[in-house]
């Protein structure tokens, strides 16, 4: 068998992809398990995206956005939202200096390459859309100036599924600019007795800066190489086709059920997530099984939900579960 | 004197007389009937011209045993100076014997004076039926049939061409729709190993590979492997991905070293797809065989001699 392009970019992928092998070694130093949340990390990192993380607490979400900036060697920050937060409290302002008798920048924690906004929905609206605009546009403006944040720059936003009292939600256009929606489920057993042996012990193990931003940055490039054929983009365009108008695709049963459906951004999300997915896995070419792989975490935060399909308990999941069962693979 | 006095009174009395002479009268042809006959009787009122006459008013008999059948408008005729009604009655008398038409009464109006004519009374007789007694007494006869007239057919004529109309529209609807309807697909008519190895004949027979369309042959050669696996193990199977399809092919449904060769099939067929692999015209020949050989193992056996055998 022969392939032209595709067998020298399989050869890039295998080179550029290396270094994930020993960065899951890394941070699977301080974090066990996981595996699902890393793997989506890289992903949003990779596809240049941003990501929503929702569970409950204490399921290492802090902590593995802390190991991979320590181990891709970069700056870390980290907010907490709070109802009393303000916009210059992420993007920094401006401050007088009454020696020099002038106006001085205070750079803002966002202004780092990896951000944890932790309980984003906790802050009210002007402080998340200050936040989901930087996100979005990859620049702060303080004063006259505006400055462009550096790359590779994610932002990693957590929220606590049960707790709903003292919080607001994120706006459908708000929550759209995240590309990738993941739940955390709880550590399987055994994982969670090595965590706890871990913990107890007093063993805390450190991540070393092992790859440099460059080598990320690299490997978005190769990410965007990543062969994609049409046929695979008519199926991404299908799914997200058939959550607005389901009935075109003999799905009548989610008519009643879907408000809206995916934007453009989830066409393009969904388009970029599987090249990742696919780099991830060490391929130049995106399968149906990369679509099918992300299509969860980048869907469920895009399709609304009626009245209806709350009456009847039905969720995102559920719609998202049966597009896929219905949609014909190419 | 005397004499010419006693010729102008005559003359004057007679002018008089003339001028305002009326009569009615009533009469009949012939004074000998069968009961049930119809009688016609003749209304006659003869009147100066600025008189006004009014006829009797007939109603549905004059008498218990005397009906009237019918009767004509009233016909004027101008005569001499005078008006001559005439209005033709038929009775119809259900009595035997001698029987007394009755008169008939007639109102002029004179210049506002108001005289009464009464005709005279008829005398006729109406005989019994003749009876021969001698012979047998014969069954009451049956209701006269009376033709249909146009009239009376008209509305039945009218709902039977709309009934007709109705018939011919829903026809033409029905069989406009059925035509509309898409015809059932072969898939489902023939059995499907059956099916599958027309589609594969088709698919060679196109020599897609060989015009250098080896993206769709393998699309179609999968496809048709898909949709036999679907019709066969009523598996849903084009929503699948290759791992997922081969993961619904577990142990309980097909026995897994027939799994082998498609799996490898559907890889290929997913690098060609995909990642623009060309494999070479050997694996393109041997495509097509493994399919077939899949198919030949897994196809559904008739089973109705067996039974019938098995049954004996």
């Amino acid at each position: 068998m022969e392939s032209f392009d595709i067998k020298a970019l399989n050869e890039k992928i295998q080179q550029d992809s290396a270094f994930l092998e020993v960065l899951n070694l890394e941070i699977g130093k301080s974090i066990v398990g996981q595996k699902y949340m890393i793997e989506r990390l890289m992903i949003a990192l990779l596809s240049q995206g941003h990501i929503l993380l929702e569970g409950v607490p204490g399921l290492a979400k802090t902590l593995a956005i802390k190991s991979l900036s320590d181990a891709i060697d970069t700056k870390f920050s980290r907010i907490q939202f709070t109802p009393d937060l303000l916009p210059a409290d992420i993007l920094g302002t401006m401050i007088f200096n009454q020696a020099k008798g002038n106006f001085e920048v205070k750079k803002g924690p966002i202004f780092s390459n990896f951000l944890l906004a932790d309980e984003i929905n906790r802050a009210p609206a002007k402080v998340q859309s200050a936040l989901l605009q930087a996100m979005q546009e990859r620049n702060v403006t303080l004063g006259d100036t505006t400055y462009k944040l550096e790359e590779p720059f994610l932002v990693m936003a957590t929220q606590n599924p049960i707790e709903q009292e003292g919080t607001y939600n994120l706006p459908e256009a708000q929550v759209d600019r995240f590309m990738l929606k993941v739940k955390i489920s709880y550590p399987e057993f055994e994982e969670e007795r090595q965590i706890m042996r871990q913990n107890v012990a007093g063993l805390n193990p450190s991540v070393r800066p092992i790859i440099s931003a460059q080598t990320i940055l690299q490997a978005r490039d190769t990410v965007r190489q990543v062969y994609m054929d049409e046929k695979i983009e008519k199926y991404i365009l299908d799914i997200i086709f058939s959550t607005r108008d389901p009935e075109k695709y003999k799905i009548d049963t989610l008519k009643h059920l879907i408000s809206y459906g995916g934007s453009p951004r989830a066409s393009i999300s969904l388009a970029m997530a599987s090249k990742s997915y696919a780099f991830i896995k060490r391929r130049g070419y995106v399968i149906p099984e990369d679509v099918r792989a992300v299509a969860h975490d980048v869907l469920r935060h895009r399709i609304g939900i009626t009245y209806e399909a709350e009456a009847e308990n039905i969720t995102q999941e559920e719609i998202i579960h049966t597009i896929l069962n219905r949609v014909e693979v190419p | 004197m005397s004499l010419a006095r006693g010729i102008l009174c005559l003359f004057l009395l007679l002018s008089f007389y003339c001028s305002e002479a009326q009569t009615a009268t009533a009469s009949t042809k012939q004074k000998e009937y069968t009961v049930g006959d119809w009688i016609p009787i003749d209304l006659f009122v003869s009147s100066a011209t600025n008189n006004k006459v009014v006829f009797p008013n007939l109603n549905d008999s004059i008498s218990p045993s005397i009906e009237i059948a019918n009767y004509t408008s009233i016909d004027t005729i101008k005569k001499s100076g005078q008006y001559e009604y005439h209005q033709l009655i038929n009775l119809i008398v259900f009595d035997t014997g001698q029987i007394m038409l009755p008169q008939f009464q007639f109102l002029v109006n004179n210049s506002g004076q108001q005289d009464t004519i009464i005709s005279e009374a008829i005398l006729i007789h109406v005989a019994g039926m003749k009876i021969d007694t001698t012979k047998d007494i014969k069954p009451i006869k049956e209701p006269l049939k009376i033709p249909y007239t146009f009239q009376e057919i008209l509305p039945y004529l009218l709902g039977a061409i709309i009934l007709l109309l109705l018939g011919v529209l829903i026809f033409w609807y029905l069989s406009n729709h059925r035509k509309k309807q898409t015809p059932i697909d072969e898939k489902y008519l023939l059995p499907p190993h059956v099916w599958a190895i027309k589609e594969l004949d088709k698919l060679m027979e196109e020599k897609l590979w060989q015009r250098g369309e080896v993206k769709s042959y393998y699309s179609k050669l999968t496809d048709i492997a898909r949709t036999y696996i679907e019709l066969r193990y009523k598996i849903p199977t084009m929503e699948k991905t290759t791992d997922e399809l081969m993961d619904s092919l577990h142990r309980g449904i097909i026995k897994q070293v027939f799994k082998k060769d498609l799996n490898d099939l559907l890889v290929t067929s997913d690098f060609v797809k995909f990642a623009k692999a060309q494999p070479d015209f050997i694996e393109n020949e041997e495509a097509v065989k493994v399919v077939k050989d899949f198919i030949d193992k897994t196809k559904q056996i008739e089973e109705e001699p067996t039974t019938t055998k098995e049954k004996k």
